[in-house]
């Protein structure tokens, strides 16, 4: 079986264009398909990382370190100085202000995707959310997927508090199927009733 | 997330600019992890159960997609089919990577329940989209060798209602030339939930025409069997006596009022034996959900407990579940002391019929196999899983 991403080759060079957003548009399609593959082989074939493999390179890493003897703090000075200026600039640059923002999806059919500074979120057919940060209050009706890109809490229409943590995937709904509202990390889906694990897919394909 | 991906994709090809050989390894067993903070999810091979400081392999898996656990495992190779693609797929672990060896298209998108005719053969059961009111089952046997289809076939299955609308087949067996299936109907009590009907249905099929030759009505339970890719509900014993499960409890046929039952079908026999039924929710105040064959006329059970739970905002997560050992000839069942168990379904029973290995993850974050001695009834200390592990979800035996 050969998919379309398959016959081009998904390199380091494109992969980084893409995190850019520099890539064509095709490129762009092509990697997210690559991205959203379910299949093994996407990936096994090459990463098999082992523990020895982890500790040869963390071996490679100390041994080099303790080879340097003396240090230049001339360049110590110089290159903390450095790292200090690009990381406040990191700092200064990527952490906008927070903010107040109302997604709405009425399509009967599909979901929505938006991108924001601090989350993705992907509205299921029919939802609408309110993600206020500053006063850190969720209001929303339906579901939707949201990926966090930093730590923060929101207190639901219900007065509970979602805890929502940056690099993680959540499932919140206030369906009243779960009992309360909730806020599901993704690997928790795996263990709801199959036949509910169906709906939610076939809402949201890339879980 | 796809940033991350992106992320760990770069560091992959950082770190596999090394040459490093891998571990050598002659694993007897595969554990399959959900891993904390989202990590992907992956394999841990193992030569042993036993806490004896054998080697292990662990092999990261694409993603931490929810179905990544949903494999078949069977003489050296693993098979998959792919939810977004139809595609069925065969794997085998070479050194340390796992490697695509062939693929071939279905029509459907995920197998509901799937039986072994024998060593080469797959028989796989499907729900199919039903046209007016007829509700279909579609059959596949597959050659897994060859890796091509030897038989497809659509089978209408009578009895839906108007209010139970929606299949759910559970069971198939397959003896000489008869195909049995175990169906029930349900319908969606909200956006996501459902109830099952009251009624199971037993159905016998001549395999070489797919026609359909019997039909028996049950009546004592419901929700016959489930995904059984992601938990077992089956089994044959030595006589080839055929046993299954029920599964009425909310986490899979949600209509509780009915009880969690093991039933019977004798070989040469395509009914039902309406004698025998084991009646666990009865025995034990609970449902449960699996059904793992151990030896000598004794089964494992894995029941929930209705007082720790709240709703399925919870179900998954609490400490709960309990193992018990059901003697299938007086009915008589025992719990074992192992700790409390997370996860709502899972396929981490084994035995080699002196003991029962289990996996747990138990309410100390401690992730490890543990052992019964069937014999003395004592419980024992297996193998440790890694801490990064938040619940071990498979363990098959690879030999």
């Amino acid at each position: 079986m050969n998919t379309d991403y398959q016959k081009m080759e998904i390199n380091q060079d494109i992969l980084k264009k893409y995190a850019s957003g520099q890539c064509s548009e095709t490129d762009r399609h092509l990697v997210e398909k690559w991205l959203n593959d379910d299949s093994w082989h996407s990936i096994a074939e090459s990463t098999a990382v082992n523990e020895e493999v982890g500790s040869a390179i963390w071996n490679k890493i100390t041994t080099d370190a303790t080879h340097n003897h003396k240090i230049n703090w001339g360049k110590v000075t110089a290159a903390a100085a450095v790292v200090f200026v690009i990381g406040f600039s990191i700092f200064h640059f990527s952490h906008p202000t927070l903010d107040n923002h109302t997604f709405s999806n009425t399509s009967v059919d599909n979901s929505k995707f938006f991108t924001e500074d601090h989350y993705d979120v992907q509205l299921s057919k029919n939802s609408t959310a309110r993600i206020d940060l500053i006063n850190k209050k969720l209001t929303f009706s339906g579901d939707f997927i949201i990926k966090p890109k930093r730590d923060f809490e929101l207190l639901d229409n219900n007065h509970n508090i979602l805890v929502f943590k940056a690099g993680k995937e959540y499932f919140v709904s206030d369906s009243p199927d779960f009992g309360k509202i909730v806020a599901f990390q993704k690997s928790d889906l795996a263990f709801l009733p199959s036949n509910m694990q169906i709906k939610i897919r076939e809402q949201f394909q890339s879980i | 997330m796809k940033r991350l991906l992106l992320l760990s994709f770069l560091v992959t090809v950082i770190f596999s600019c090394r040459q490093i050989s891998p571990k050598k390894i002659d694993p007897n067993f595969v554990l399959c992890l959900f891993n904390k903070d989202e990590n992907p999810s992956s394999l841990l091979f193992a030569e042993s159960l036993d806490d004896n400081g054998s080697t292990t392999l662990q092999i990261p898996l694409s993603t931490s997609r929810i179905q990544e656990r949903e494999y078949i495992y069977k003489n050296g190779f693993f098979y998959r089919l792919s939810s977004q693609t139809s595609v069925f797929s065969k794997y085998q672990l070479q050194g340390a990577s796992l490697i695509l060896i062939d693929s071939i298209s279905l029509k459907n998108r995920d197998f509901e329940t799937i039986t072994w005719k024998d060593d080469s053969n797959l028989i796989a059961a499907c729900r199919e989209n039903s046209v007016g009111e007829k509700k279909q089952a579609r059959i596949y046997q597959i050659n897994v060798e060859a890796m091509q289809i030897v038989k497809e076939n659509t089978i209408i299955l009578p009895f839906a209602t108007k209010e139970y609308a929606a299949l759910h087949v559970g069971l198939v067996d397959i003896e000489n030339d008869d195909l049995w299936l175990a169906y029930s109907y349900f319908k969606s009590t909200g956006k996501y939930s459902y109830t099952t009907s009251d009624t199971t249905y037993y159905a016998t099929i001549k395999y070489d025409s797919f026609k359909l030759t019997d039909i028996q009505k049950e009546t004592r339970s419901t929700y016959p069997g489930g995904f059984n890719i992601i938990q077992s509900y089956s089994f044959k014993n030595e006589a080839g006596d055929y046993y299954f499960m029920t599964n009425p409890g909310i986490a899979l046929g949600n209509n509780p009022n009915l009880p969690t039952a093991i039933f019977r079908k004798k070989k040469g026999q395509q009914l039902v034996d309406q004698d025998y039924m084991i009646n666990i929710s009865k025995s034990i105040g609970n449902h449960a959900y699996g059904l793992w064959y151990v030896g000598n006329g004794k089964a494992i059970i894995r029941n929930e407990q209705k007082k720790l739970y709240t709703d399925f905002s919870n179900f998954h997560a609490v400490y709960q579940f309990e193992y018990r050992l059901v003697d299938l000839k007086s009915g008589t069942i025992e719990k074992i002391p192992f700790p409390l168990d997370k996860g709502t379904q899972k396929e981490n029973v084994w035995s080699d019929k002196t003991y029962v290995y289990i996996a747990i993850d138990d309410s100390n974050d401690e992730h490890r196999v543990w052992k019964y001695n069937l014999q003395t009834k004592e419980i024992s200390k297996g193998i440790k899983l890694p801490s990064t592990t938040n619940f071990i979800v498979r363990m098959d035996y690879l030999k």
